[in-house]
C-alpha cells in the first residue's frame, strides 16, 4: 500500500493506494496540501486497483471507479473527502482572482464557464483563487482551493497551452488540469470586491456578451446561497457571513460567449476599487 | 408605511373583496420555526430559512409581524403591536398586512 496524506484547513485526510499510480495522481494534483509526515492511522480513503477496475472504500461505502477518467474520479473522491467535515469556513462554487482591490468571486452551477475563465486569468498571469471551489472565512476572506483547474482540452489548446505543457492530461476524459502555480500563481486570503453569478450562452449577439447587471442584496444572499456547496456548513454564523458579502460588496450577473473577455472583464473588477 | 404585498391569488382566483373568513387558526398563537434566521440585509429584512435554502424578503410589516411572532401573542395582540409602530394607516390596513404577513409565512412554512 502506498500512502498519502492531505492536509488542509487543519483536517487532514489518508490515502492508501494498492496497484494503481493514485498516489502519484494525488500528489499531483494536491501538490500544496501534501504531508511530509504521514500518519500511521487508518487511512480514510483505500482505492485498490486491478485488471477489472479500481475499487475504492470510503466513509463506510464501497464504489467501483468505471474504466477510464481515473484522475477524473480520484479527485472527486479526494475532494469531497477533503469538504466533508470542514466546519467554520463556508465552501462556495466558484473561481476567483485577485487584483488591486480585491478577490472577485466568479459563482456558477457546471457548465457555466468557471473553470474556462479562471484558464484565462492563468494564461494572463494572474494570482487565482480557483476555478470550482473557494473557501469563505467569518472574517469575509477568500480563501483559495489550491487544485489544478479541469478543463475540457479543446479550451486548453484554443489558449494556445499545449496539452504537453499541462500538469496532467487524461485522454479518455478530453480534459486536462492547470496548475496555477506555473502562471501567475495561487492568490492569498483575500477580501472580495465584487460577486459575479456567470453565465456561458451559446451563441448570441455581441452586444449582449460581457455586460455586468447589478443584482439587489437579498437576489445576491440568494446567490450565494444557492452556490453553497453541499458539504458547506450552514450555521447562522455563516450565514450571517453570506449576508454581511451581499450586503456590502457590488453583485452582478455576466453573460459571456468567450471566456477571455468575460475573464479581462472580471479583472477589471478586482482592479478597480469600487 | 412601505407598500403592503398585493393579496395572493387563491385556487380559483383573485380574493373576492370585502372581509375575508378567518380560519381558525387566526385566533392560535403563531410561532416563527426557531431555525429559521431573521436579519436585515441593507434596506430590506430577510428571513433564511435552511430547510430548503431559501432568503424571503419582507417589507417593514411582514418584518415587524415575523418579530412578534413569539408563540405568546394572538393575531389581535401582533396587529396591535404592528399598529404601535405606524403613524397613519388604518386598524384595517394594518390587519390586512398583518393576515397578509401570516397567510404568507404559514404558506411558505415558516411557522412552528
Amino acid at each position: 500500500m502506498h500512502r498519502v496524506d492531505l492536509v488542509i484547513q487543519g483536517r487532514s485526510l489518508g490515502f492508501a493506494f494498492e496497484g494503481s499510480d493514485g498516489q502519484a495522481i494525488l500528489e499531483r494534483l494536491f501538490r500544496p496540501y501534501v504531508s511530509r509526515r504521514p500518519t500511521d492511522r487508518e487511512p480514510d480513503v483505500t482505492v485498490r486497483s486491478g485488471a477489472a477496475g479500481h475499487v475504492v472504500e470510503w466513509h463506510g461505502t464501497v464504489e467501483h471507479l468505471t474504466p477510464g477518467d481515473f484522475a477524473s474520479q480520484l479527485e472527486h473522491i479526494a475532494t469531497q473527502s477533503i469538504l466533508q467535515g470542514m466546519i467554520g469556513v463556508l465552501q462556495v462554487h466558484g473561481a476567483g482572482v485577485v487584483g488591486a482591490a480585491g478577490a472577485v468571486l466568479a459563482l456558477g452551477d457546471s457548465g457555466s464557464g468557471k473553470s474556462s475563465v479562471a484558464a484565462a486569468w492563468c494564461v494572463s498571469g494572474r494570482r487565482i483563487l480557483g476555478d470550482d471551489v473557494l473557501f469563505l472565512d467569518s472574517l469575509r476572506m477568500v480563501h483559495p482551493f489550491m487544485k489544478p483547474l479541469k478543463v475540457d482540452a479543446d479550451r486548453v489548446r484554443a489558449l494556445g497551452i499545449p496539452l504537453g505543457d499541462t500538469v496532467l492530461w487524461e485522454a479518455e476524459a478530453e480534459e486536462a488540469w492547470l496548475d496555477p502555480a506555473e502562471y501567475g500563481g495561487w492568490g492569498s486570503p483575500t477580501p472580495p470586491t465584487a460577486v459575479v453569478l456567470l453565465d456561458r450562452r451559446g451563441a448570441g449577439p455581441a452586444e449582449s456578451d460581457c455586460r455586468l447587471l447589478a443584482m439587489s442584496a437579498p437576489e445576491a444572499a440568494q446567490t450565494l446561497v444557492r452556490q453553497l456547496m453541499a458539504s458547506s456548513d450552514r450555521r447562522a454564523d455563516c450565514i450571517d457571513t453570506i449576508l454581511a458579502v451581499a450586503g456590502e460588496v457590488p453583485c452582478y450577473r455576466l453573460g459571456f460567449h468567450d471566456s477571455r473577455r468575460a475573464a479581462a472583464v472580471l479583472e477589471r473588477l478586482a482592479d478597480e476599487p469600487g | 408605511m412601505p407598500a403592503s404585498p398585493p393579496p395572493e391569488p387563491g385556487p380559483d382566483g383573485p380574493e373576492p373583496a370585502g372581509p375575508t373568513p378567518r380560519p381558525a387558526e387566526w385566533s392560535a398563537r403563531p410561532r416563527g420555526r426557531d431555525d429559521v434566521i431573521f436579519r436585515q440585509l441593507s434596506d430590506d429584512w430577510v428571513l433564511f430559512d435552511p430547510s430548503t435554502n431559501q432568503i424571503h424578503v419582507l417589507n417593514l410589516a411582514a418584518a415587524l409581524v415575523w418579530t412578534a411572532c413569539d408563540g405568546t401573542q394572538a393575531v389581535e395582540d401582533i396587529v396591535e403591536e404592528v399598529a404601535g409602530s405606524y403613524d397613519g394607516p388604518s386598524a384595517r390596513e394594518i390587519r390586512d398586512d398583518v393576515e397578509d404577513a401570516l397567510r404568507r409565512f404559514r404558506a411558505e412554512g415558516l411557522l412552528a
